[in-house]
């Protein structure tokens, strides 16, 4: 009698212990699921294991948020004149941060900013009546006219105002991008023959741009990231010859044995050309081997900054340099001339013998048709 | 003399009652409630991850396929799959007496399987350096190691001519989890703070790659796009050119990892 009785205990008490143990299973999986959500496990995980939980969205809201700083600063600074004046965005490493693209205004001015920033990563395609070759503008200012030591736009924009040596007088920063268009998209070349004329809406969307990339950066500041880094002179100087074989192992996967690039389907630059008549002309400050070996130095090749030594950069740069492309604008008389009056003192092949030629008579586009192999 | 007595008593100390059968005990109940709970989390990661992705790219699909006919394979969209001599299409439907196919892993139409990579429609020449990459052993893979040993180098070329130019459209979806938008973001524009450069800025605008050492991302599997990255990552593969996939993919968060393979997965597929 005892038997039965424990048997129909034993079944509910079976059904009761199961419920019982369904609730705490359910319970368990709640408290795992909370722990896993709240991070503690990940944060753990990264300390025992040693590997550094990812710091990239720490670095990029540090950015951010020492913008939020500067914009809480500049509205009490408007009403307290007592209040601290804002301070300079910076990034984790302590460069300047401009603003994150999600941030252009709905407004007709980040309409403006908007198509700045298109004509800067595709030049070819959104100014195309003033591009004479297959460069564009973020082909040598990376990420967008964003990046430190490549360049950037907010390096640029606080110093116009400014007088440039290169055509001895005071320039705005209209006529600076006219300089870029002249020379380093070659102008000459494209379909209308010039650069934009001053007060064109190719320079009003390209200033909109880089004024506001530079939106907290006070107007005349020479800060740091700024242009690119000189890169010291070496004992040996630069030789086009040695260049030849750093160019090969670092630069052709992308650019080509030829320097020519690479192209999409439709015709459109992946790869910009180094030189011949598609690349910069031989007025642009990129010809001159101390430029390119600063921006290949500190940029080149892409995710490998700083990669090469002082020396490979003098050497590949130079290497670059030392083929034909398109011709002087400013050349009226004979290479010769021009040298003397331009190219006088500077770190360029123009007008130099290279390979038993003289080089800088220019590479043009027919040119280039008639005889396909330069 | 005392032991014995203590022998002696021990005897009269068993208990009368004792019964030498266990009665069963109950299990812990919380050895059941473990039980439970690791089965509402197979459940649901089984619904969430499992169960979705498997309608897009079954292994089914593999599976039909049949050695004698490619043309009626599955992917009815794939175009060119009879394109090559019949020594080529041999060793993809057939493989050798001391090589399996190459479609008993990536598929009648080369369309690959989760970490299995698709090849249909892949730089050509890129194909070929894996699998010289295999055979040298740069790329480190025991199933390929095998494959490649069997190829001669003219066999290597004809493969991976015939998979460059399958034309099939994208047959993959995002699977990983990933951050679409952060994806985005780090396709587009890369993370240059990281030194990551945009990806499609070296492996073309639409992801369709770039002659001849980019491959083709997009319609690649979310997962082995992701694999890659994580091996790179880890130092696990060392065959990219100049190390350039090496140091992205150092300076990549797993998160960042997911996101871009999840959404490479969403681009549409582009003639190159």
């Amino acid at each position: 009698m005892s038997k039965n009785s424990s048997q129909n205990g034993g079944l509910s008490l079976t059904l009761r212990r199961l419920l019982k143990a369904g609730a705490l299973g359910l319970a368990l999986f709640a408290f795992g699921t909370l722990v896993f959500q709240s991070g503690i496990w990940n944060n753990l995980y990264s300390t025992v294991s040693g590997i550094p939980e990812t710091d990239e969205a720490d670095i990029e809201k540090r950015a951010l948020a020492s913008r939020a700083e500067m914009q809480a600063s500049r509205e009490s600074w408007l009403k307290d004149i007592q209040s601290d004046p804002p301070k300079i965005p910076v990034s984790s490493e302590g460069y300047y941060a401009p603003p994150a693209e999600s941030d252009i205004p709905d407004t007709p001015f980040g309409e403006s900013i908007r198509r700045g920033r298109d004509i800067f990563l595709n030049t070819g395609e959104n100014a195309p009546d003033f591009v004479g070759n297959s460069q564009s503008c973020a082909n040598c200012h990376l990420d967008g006219g964003r990046k430190e030591n490549s360049a950037p736009l907010w390096g640029a924009y606080p110093k116009y105002p400014m007088f440039r040596g290169k055509n001895k007088k005071v320039n705005t920063f209209q006529e600076r991008i006219k300089g870029c268009f002249t020379y380093s998209m070659n102008a000459p070349d494209s379909p209308s023959g010039t650069p934009p004329p001053l007060g064109s809406d190719v320079y009003v969307a390209l200033e909109s741009y880089a004024f506001w990339l530079a939106d907290g950066l006070p107007a005349g500041a020479k800060v740091p990231g700024a242009g690119y880094p000189k890169v010291a002179k070496t004992d040996l100087g630069y030789d086009y010859g040695r260049g030849e074989d750093v160019y090969k192992a670092n630069c052709a996967l992308c650019h080509g044995e030829d320097g020519q690039g690479r192209r999409e389907a439709d015709g459109s630059v992946r790869f910009p050309p180094l030189w011949g008549p598609e690349s910069y002309n031989w007025g642009a400050g990129m010809s001159r081997v101390n430029t390119a070996a600063a921006f290949i130095k500190a940029n080149m090749p892409l995710s490998k900054p700083n990669s090469l030594t002082d020396q490979e950069a003098w050497d590949v740069a130079a290497y670059i340099n030392s083929f034909e492309r398109p011709k002087d604008p400013r050349q009226t008389g004979t290479v010769e001339e021009n040298r003397a009056r331009h190219h006088d003192g500077s770190q360029i092949y123009y007008g130099q013998e290279v390979r038993g030629k003289i080089v800088g008579q220019g590479a043009s586009r027919e040119q280039a048709a008639t005889s396909p192999q330069q | 003399m005392t032991r014995r007595d203590k022998s002696v008593k021990h005897i009269d100390h068993v208990d009368q009652n004792f019964e030498p059968w266990e009665p069963n005990q109950p299990i812990p109940i919380f050895v059941i409630a473990l039980v439970f709970a690791l089965a509402i989390w197979g459940a649901l990661t089984y619904l969430s991850e499992v169960g979705g992705a498997h309608d897009e790219t079954g292994p089914e699909a593999v599976q039909e396929a049949s050695p004698d006919a490619p043309a009626s394979a599955p992917a009815t969209e794939a175009q060119g799959l009879q394109n090559a001599p019949e020594e080529i299409l041999g060793l993809v439907y057939s493989g050798k007496d001391d090589m399996w196919s190459c479609a008993s892993c990536h598929g009648a139409t080369g369309e690959g399987n989760t970490s299995t990579p698709r090849l249909a429609g892949q730089v050509s020449d890129y194909l070929f350096k894996q699998l010289q990459d295999f055979h040298g052993g740069s790329r480190d893979d025991a199933s390929m190691a095998f494959v490649v040993n069997a190829l001669s180098e003219d066999e290597m070329r004809g493969l991976a001519d015939y998979y460059a130019q399958i034309r099939l459209p994208s047959v993959v979806a995002p699977s990983m989890g990933g951050d679409l938008e952060r994806g985005r973001v780090l396709a587009e524009n890369g993370d240059w703070e990281q030194n990551v450069p945009a990806c499609l800025q070296c492996h073309g605008s639409s992801g369709e790659g770039v002659e001849p050492s980019f491959p083709m991302l997009a319609g690649q599997h979310p997962e082995y796009t992701f694999v890659q990255l994580a091996r790179w990552h880890a130092g696990a593969r060392g065959n990219s050119p100049q190390a350039l996939m090496d140091g992205i993919a150092q300076a990549m968060a797993p998160e960042d990892m997911r996101a871009v393979s999840d959404y490479l997965a969403t681009l549409p597929l582009r003639p190159r």
